[in-house]
């Protein structure tokens, strides 16, 4: 349970890219074919380890439905990294990326590291975006880009990975300032004992009768 | 099993140990509340134990306690707790408990449990489906009609999510849109085997409480309406006026309201009283007068304040399920009807039910008796009745539509009948400057200037005064100086307040010849009007009174052809079209006579101008004595000729002013 640092992530994109599928592989290491839509958010939370240093990555999977985009924004706050989200298979996800990018940047801290995906990379008779297009818009936003498949786990680990890489070099650079949670990034508690002014330490005795 | 002995080892245990992590003591209480709410239900049986007699509650505490400490300290301590609830779904296994209800009270000790979280904690995950799913089924247990025992409780955990999605209004989407409630409750649905789970937004789950006879619930239950009806979020809006049972609820409630009320009222003591619903009503003793003012105080702030979409279905669905449902039966229709639709009225100015009424007053109705008459067309029939009261009221009720100045009312009671100027008599010449002033009016007509006017400001202006200053005999008069001077500064500034409001109109500025020539008719309500006036001899000083406040009022009104008509008695009119000045001139005469019988009428009419001029319309139709009555009717007539002189005077001079400077 003990992390050297945690990192909170948002997941963003258009509804049906596969923003839960994604975290589902993350997490659970599986693929659910049939999934329904997110309503709000939805959580997950895996510990890695970058340069030997146990992280805890706290992910927000968001949903895409534009009714929801405000509960959306209120999570950029606090978040140190996103992972934009577009399907290969279908280009107006891809055609929508700026808003969501201009969306991302306004409400969130500038440090943020964006990492764009394309995702369902396994459905490459479908695709109607190009890789290098993929790249090519990364380049110009300045992101890290990576085509995954939340279906076959390709890439999958690496994009949550290398987002937290991204984050750790610029933690060392001193970029981030990790007093400020605003930032995203937690340091992790020294010692695994937790608070001790947190009530019902000593009141196990509560709990008597039939035990 | 052993419980004292239990006590003494825990007690042993945490002298010796040191104190529990936070986590692990979360989990090691929830995993004891579980067992423990299993041990009493085993095999899923009903218990006959109250949750007080159990460790149950104990266990919840703390969890919720650990919860809430872990939250407020977040700086420095881990959220493993909440990531573990939220992973786990721990909340819904509490809703699911709290459906079941297989232990008593542990439904209302989980409802208190959420609300402390909600309240407490200093950024509750809300729209995480986890929390989100299970306050949804929650909301789903608090309808106050199932269980009426603890409506404080539910409606506290409804107020205090209200007024947390008031703080995080982006979240209230999650309680408000077809996507969230839909998909959401039919897993709850499909995890329960309860056939009677109900489907209610958290809305119409407040609405349930508006019949309550508790007066804390009555005041939390309204809160949580306004602060609903104000979330300023597109999605939430159009939900709450279309798929909740908020208007509907609250017009249904109203015309109940309305229909319990005593079938007469005290006028006298409802004439000026404003009743406010947060400080006038006790849910518990108020009457059923009470009740309906503080119910309309209570939607009119609704509309006034709320989301204008909201207020505008509102407004439709008083109209539609109240309005329109007022002259369903003629029997219905009473004197108090017509004074509590003045004080709707009334109450609704300036809001946008103001226009809705407006709208309904002039709208055809669609019902058996009065098929296809308007509700400003029944009030008009119905005002011929001999009951002075009844009259009363439904003259101030016009007074007030009037003096709202709506284009539209004011078209369909008066203009359109005059705008045609089919009461004029094209065939008779007049004087050579009435000659030369409808040439100019034709010249000034293509000009479009709004305040230049040759019908407003006619040459023959002095004749017009003087014929209307002489229409009161010299013996009839209470004030010797029988000057309108008085009334101009007053007549000045009620002229502006017109203007500002019809300047918008767009209404002509000359009375022209149309090139139809048709019969006139002047229509049902001056029709009403000129025929209480000729009736002036024999009726109630309030009514002359009344009469007068709407004679000045449609004389004020820039309006060429309502002016001409009605002021310009030098103007031909055609055979059988009614002149106020003849009718006028009518009345005076048979006052005349009436007045002179008495012996001592001049001081009779000193007196009566001393009791005019101190008297309201509502005291004066007290007054059952003829004589008394007489001499009033002949100050009032008195007045209005010169108040009638002052507004001409002052439309004069507006106009000229105008006519000049082009």
């Amino acid at each position: 349970m003990s992390y050297a640092y945690l990192f909170k992530y948002i997941i963003i994109g258009d509804t049906g890219v596969g923003k839960s599928c994604l975290l589902l592989q993350f997490t659970d290491k599986r693929f659910q074919p049939v999934h329904d839509l997110t309503i709000g958010v939805e959580f997950g939370a895996r510990l890695v380890s970058i340069e030997t240093k146990p992280i805890k990555l706290q992910i927000w999977d968001t949903a895409g439905q534009e009714a929801f985009r405000s509960i959306t924004r209120s999570y950029y706050r606090g978040a140190a990294g996103a992972l934009l989200v577009y399907d290969i298979t279908r280009r107006d996800t891809f055609n929508h990326l700026t808003t969501w990018l201009e969306d991302a940047r306004q409400h969130s801290n500038s440090n943020m590291v964006i990492m764009l995906i394309g995702n369902k990379s396994d459905l490459e008779a479908k695709r109607e975006v190009k890789k290098e297009e993929g790249e090519a818009f990364a380049r110009e936003h300045g992101l890290v880009f990576m085509e995954t498949s939340a279906k076959t786990s390709d890439n999958v680990e690496e994009a949550f990975i290398n987002t937290a890489k991204e984050i750790y070099e610029k933690i060392q650079e001193g970029v981030f300032d990790i007093n400020n949670e605003a930032n995203g990034i937690k340091i992790g508690p020294q010692h695994s004992t937790g608070n001790s002014s947190i009530p019902g330490g000593n009141n196990r005795s509560n709990g008597n009768g039939c035990c | 099993m052993m419980p004292v002995l239990n006590t003494i080892l825990d007690s042993v245990v945490d002298t010796i140990a040191p104190p529990t992590p936070a986590f692990e003591n979360f989990i090691y209480h929830w995993e004891k509340f579980m067992v423990n709410y299993l041990e009493w239900t085993t095999d899923g049986q009903f218990s006959q134990t109250r949750i007080e007699e159990t460790n149950v509650p104990g266990h919840l505490e703390i969890v919720q306690q650990i919860l809430i400490c872990e939250d407020q300290n977040e700086k420095t301590a881990t959220n493993l707790c909440m990531e573990y609830v939220l992973k786990n779904d721990l909340f819904n296994m509490l809703a699911v408990i709290a459906e079941k209800e297989k232990l008593i009270g542990i439904r209302i000790l989980i409802l208190k449990c959420m609300t402390n979280l909600i309240s407490q904690l200093k950024n509750p995950v809300l729209a995480h489906q986890s929390f989100f799913v299970t306050i949804q089924r929650l909301i789903n247990l608090c309808d106050s009609v199932l269980y009426n025992k603890q409506q404080q409780d539910q409606i506290h955990f409804l107020y205090m999510l209200c007024t947390l999605l008031n703080n995080q209004q982006n979240v209230s989407i999650m309680f408000f849109s077809n996507e969230s409630i839909m998909s959401r409750l039919e897993e709850a649905k499909a995890s329960t085997e309860s056939s009677t789970f109900n489907r209610l937004n958290l809305l119409d789950c407040i609405l349930t409480y508006i019949n309550t006879k508790n007066t804390d619930v009555y005041y939390k239950c309204c809160d949580c309406i306004l602060l609903l009806t104000k979330f300023n979020d597109e999605n939430v809006i159009d939900y709450i006026s279309n798929e909740t049972k908020l208007c509907s609820t609250l017009s249904e409630h109203f015309r109940n309201l309305f229909c319990a009320l005593p079938t007469t009222l005290d006028y006298n003591g409802l004439e000026t009283i404003e009743l406010n619903w947060r400080d006038d009503y006790n849910a518990t003793y108020s009457n059923d007068v009470t009740k309906f003012f503080c119910w309309l105080n209570f939607i009119i702030e609704i509309i006034r304040d709320g989301q204008l979409k909201i207020s505008y279905s509102l407004c439709e669905s008083l109209r539609l399920l109240f309005f329109n449902k007022l002259f369903d039966t003629p029997e219905q229709i009473s004197c108090s009807y017509v004074f509590l639709l003045k004080k709707i009225y009334r109450a609704a100015d300036h809001t946008p039910l103001n226009y809705t009424i407006n709208y309904w007053l002039r709208s055809e109705l669609d019902n058996s008796y009065y098929d296809k008459q308007t509700p400003i067309d029944i009030l008009i029939k119905l005002s011929s009745t001999t009951d002075d009261t009844f009259v009363f009221n439904i003259l101030n009720f016009f007074i007030d539509v009037l003096h709202d100045s709506d284009k539209e009312v004011l078209d369909f009671i008066i203009l359109r009948f005059i705008n045609n100027r089919n009461y004029y008599e094209r065939c008779t010449s007049g004087t050579w400057s009435d000659e030369e002033d409808e040439r100019e009016k034709k010249l000034l007509s293509n000009g479009n200037n709004i305040n230049t006017s040759r019908t407003l400001a006619p040459s023959s202006i002095d004749r017009i005064i003087n014929r209307l200053l002489a229409l009161i005999p010299q013996n009839l008069q209470s004030d010797q100086l029988h000057t309108f001077k008085d009334h101009i500064t007053d007549v000045k500034n009620m002229y502006n307040d017109v203007l500002d409001k019809c300047t918008k109109f767009d209404w002509p500025s000359e009375a022209l010849n149309s090139v139809k020539i048709n019969d006139f008719d002047e229509g049902p309500f001056l029709r009403m009007i000129f025929k209480k006036i000729s009736n002036i001899p024999n009726q109630n000083s309030s009514t002359t009174l009344q009469l007068k406040i709407i004679l000045i009022f449609l004389s004020s009104l820039p309006h060429p052809y309502l002016h001409e008509y009605l002021l310009n008695s030098t103007l031909p009119l055609k055979r059988n079209v009614p002149s106020l000045y003849m009718i006028l001139c009518q009345v005076l005469k048979e006052l005349h006579k009436k007045i002179l019988t008495f012996p001592n009428y001049n001081e009779e009419l000193i007196q009566a101008r001393k009791r005019i001029l101190n008297s309201s319309s509502i005291k004066l139709l007290k007054e059952k004595n003829f004589e008394v009555i007489v001499f009033n009717n002949a100050v009032i007539l008195e007045e209005l000729c010169k108040e009638l002189v002052a507004v001409l005077f002052v439309k004069y001079h507006h106009t000229n002013m105008a006519n000049e400077n082009i």
